[in-house]
């Protein structure tokens, strides 16, 4: 029985590999924010980081930033429900870095994800999906199954975020959010999730990348909270601002966000639009010098 | 340490060769004791004297309730018992107490609400709990004469493999004394069953890396608040999907662990036995957790009288015995309302049982397994929720959020996660039937499609959620 089964999947196996090595879905295969933000790595680890200069790394307020704003050399690598440490991570282990890094401030204090690293750098297991595209997150047979249903549902990605809020919902999410934004977490967490970033952009930096910092417009109930204001002051304080360059929220610009937070679909268009053209002076600035 | 980790495969691989080599076969449980110890020891070094401890004081306190003064023999089967008890409440129950008797923003409630909470502790104090007593009981089951050795050393040695054998160490199940030191002797390679050892670890490797951590991402939404934007269709089918992921972690996790304990020559008990299917609750907890079952029936339901003191006792004894149980699965009091909910459900079914004729057919049958299913699944939602107000506001979005959009992507996700547990059942549904004949036929290609869904479709690694327990 058990050469039996062995054999099965001896002989699967090897179809489905040979088939994923001629073709590839054409659909979105993630099931999952997880899954989603793997194969995102995966991408950009194994393939994407030959080809682009500027590289956004942020949590899920970030991800809001549309992919079809940015120019071609530039990778949004935000990972929805993660920190900016896994990213970093990320762009850290890259056999080649990107010529600049763009780096969210709002989700500093998330803790980093032991179980997505693990994924992306098991010994052995990473090394294979690294040289067997079949293994990876994206090429999964059950997932690929999924995506082709999810894709003859969905439109464009352009629908991805909501363009109209409950406001019932809403007002229940931001009171929770202003009280989330209104405690500090203990100083001991603060302090080291600075110097974790400290480090980690030190050692990007040591390759001759280039950092930046950006703040992503949030509710102005919440914009001037004391967590943000605490945040902001330690990225000052860790990060002064004679030496690194900040691209604040515009001031006066009209945004919405679906729950106080992550803003809704017309607002992330129009952010972009204003991200892109910050980033492509400073870009220009940084070329010039 | 995870089973499913690239770690523990090197350390599982070196274990077994060396375990079976001729020349060390008199120091296999050495090695396994070993294994074991840097098994629980790879993420937090520290808790490893806890469980030295643990088995320092169980090979004493058995030891010297065999061997010791027999005037003194339930004394110190009492202090075994209240160590191991004490250790329990003083690590795992200490941050509950902070919360609610005292401030643990300072002084006693801060202090108590830092005590970390060890991996595995409650289920080998439980085994401890279950070696001494079992030895106590000595004089009047024959069998368990054999457990304790004569020589304090081989007792020792035994013990600290019986309490750390890191097959069930972490989430059990949990073994007794008097089936497992039975089994205590040296073992061989052509011991081994093979066929049973791939069984176990492919199906329970499948139901863990495939299907629990796949669901485990769709189920994230449950969590608050975002279960309040999610539509009662959604909601309703996460809920449904927790329900098969709990059963396929815990299940996937007792298969691996009788899989590996097979590899070295040892047996446990199954741990499941396909539970969803239970027409009643009684039933269900004759299939559900055995292990757990089976230690609060000997240890905790029978000494307090059982059913043997009337109606109006034994329902009490119920509800005592499941609200503990339920408090044993977590240092909240939604467990113990869990454990409640489930003691409720038992007394209900027994005062039913003895007023009312129950109906055999087919379809009161089906509607009584689904009324089973149901209860039990709602149930969980406080594992997922251990905060009641959450929980309530779970259930009123279940009523309320009925005009919400669906999130077919959750839905369809969760539903094909979810068939291979309903699969699962049914196959044991259908085992008495032709259709089943025909399943053993194939189940070599079954078991070749699990195992190239592991090596391809494995979700993102989370751990055991019994390992919280």
């Amino acid at each position: 029985m058990i050469k039996k089964s062995v054999i099965t999947f001896a002989i699967i196996t090897t179809v489905y590999a040979f088939v994923m090595q001629l073709w590839q879905p054409q659909w979105n295969t993630a099931q999952n924010q997880w899954q989603e933000n793997v194969i995102i790595a995966q991408h950009f680890l194994y393939e994407k980081y030959k080809t682009v200069d500027v590289v956004i790394i942020g949590s899920s307020l970030a991800a809001r930033i549309t992919a079809d704003s940015l120019p071609k050399t530039c990778f949004n690598f935000s990972l929805g429900g993660q920190s900016i440490h896994d990213g970093l991570k990320v762009i850290a282990e890259c056999p080649q870095k990107p010529k600049l890094v763009l780096i969210e401030m709002n989700m500093i204090l998330r803790g980093c994800d032991k179980r997505f690293t693990g994924e992306l750098f098991t010994p052995v297991i990473g090394n294979l999906k690294r040289r067997c595209n079949f293994l990876r997150n994206s090429n999964q047979p059950i997932a690929i199954l999924l995506g082709k249903i999810k894709s003859s549902r969905s439109g464009s990605s352009a629908q991805k975020f909501e363009t109209t809020v409950d406001s019932v919902l809403f007002n229940k999410l931001i009171s929770s959010k202003i009280k989330e934004y209104s405690d500090l977490p203990d100083s001991k967490l603060i302090e080291s999730q600075f110097k974790l970033l400290r480090q980690t952009v030190d050692r990007i930096e040591s390759y001759g990348t280039a950092i930046a910092f950006f703040e992503m417009p949030v509710d102005s109930q919440l914009t001037y909270c004391r967590l943000p204001l605490v945040i902001r002051e330690n990225f000052n304080h860790y990060f002064p601002h004679k030496r690194y360059t900040y691209l604040m929220p515009p001031s006066g610009f009209p945004l919405a966000t679906t729950d106080g937070q992550h803003l809704d679909n017309p607002s992330a268009r129009r952010y972009s639009s204003y991200f892109v053209s910050m980033i492509g002076s400073f870009n220009s600035n940084l070329s010039s010098r | 340490m995870l089973f499913n980790s690239f770690q523990f495969a090197i350390l599982c691989s070196i274990t077994f060769i060396l375990y079976y080599i001729p020349a060390l076969r008199k120091i296999q449980i050495p090695i396994l004791i070993a294994a074991s110890f840097v098994f629980y020891a790879y993420t937090q070094i520290y808790l490893l004297l806890l469980l030295v401890s643990s088995i320092l004081i169980n090979v004493t306190a058995s030891y010297l309730v065999v061997h010791g003064d027999n005037r003194f023999r339930k004394t110190f089967a009492i202090v075994g018992v209240c160590v191991n008890l004490g250790t329990l409440l003083f690590f795992k129950y200490s941050p509950l107490v902070s919360l609610t008797f005292f401030d643990v923003s300072r002084g006693v409630g801060h202090f108590l609400a830092q005590i970390p909470l060890p991996v595995g502790i409650s289920f080998f104090t439980f085994q401890g709990i279950s070696l001494v007593i079992d030895v106590f009981r000595e004089p009047k089951v024959e069998s368990y004469k054999s457990l304790i050795a004569n020589s304090f050393s081989r007792h020792l040695f035994e013990t600290a493999f019986f309490i750390s054998f890191f097959s069930q160490l972490v989430a059990g199940p949990i073994v007794r004394a008097h089936y497992f030191y039975t089994q205590i002797q040296e073992k061989r390679l052509s011991g081994i069953s093979w066929e049973y050892c791939f069984r176990k670890l492919v199906l329970g490797y499948f139901l863990k890396m495939v299907i629990a951590d796949n669901l485990k991402d769709q189920t994230f939404w449950i969590s608050f608040p975002y279960f309040l934007s999610h539509s009662s269709l959604t909601l309703i089918t996460m809920l449904f999907g927790y329900s098969c992921q709990i059963f396929a972690d815990f299940a996937g996790y007792s298969l691996i662990a009788l899989g590996l304990a097979g590899l070295f020559g040892y047996c446990f008990e199954e741990n499941f036995q396909f539970p969803y299917i239970s027409r009643s609750f009684s039933e269900f907890w004759r299939r559900w957790h055995i292990s757990l079952s089976t230690f609060l029936r000997q240890y905790l339901y029978i000494p307090l009288g059982g059913n043997r003191k009337g109606k109006v006792r034994t329902y009490s004894n119920l509800m005592a015995t499941m609200l503990l149980g339920g408090l044993w699965h977590g240092a909240a009091w939604s467990y113990m309302i869990w454990g409640g909910a489930h003691g409720l459900a038992l007394a209900a079914e027994r005062f039913i049982k003895d007023h009312i004729r129950i109906s055999d057919t087919i379809w009161f049958s089906a509607m009584r397994i689904f009324f089973v299913f149901c209860y039990v699944t709602t149930a969980w939602l406080l594992f997922k929720l251990p905060n009641f107000d959450q929980t309530v506001q779970f259930v009123i979005a279940l009523f309320n959020n009925r005009s919400r959009q669906n999130s077919y992507s959750i839905i369809s996700s969760v539903l094909l996660f979810s068939l291979p547990v309903v699969a699962y059942h049914l196959r044991y549904l259908i085992s008495n039937t032709q259709w089943f004949k025909l399943m053993v036929r194939i189940d070599s290609i079954i078991y070749g499609i699990l195992l190239f869904l592991i090596v391809t479709n494995s979700g993102i690694a989370g751990e055991f959620i019994y390992f919280q327990f």
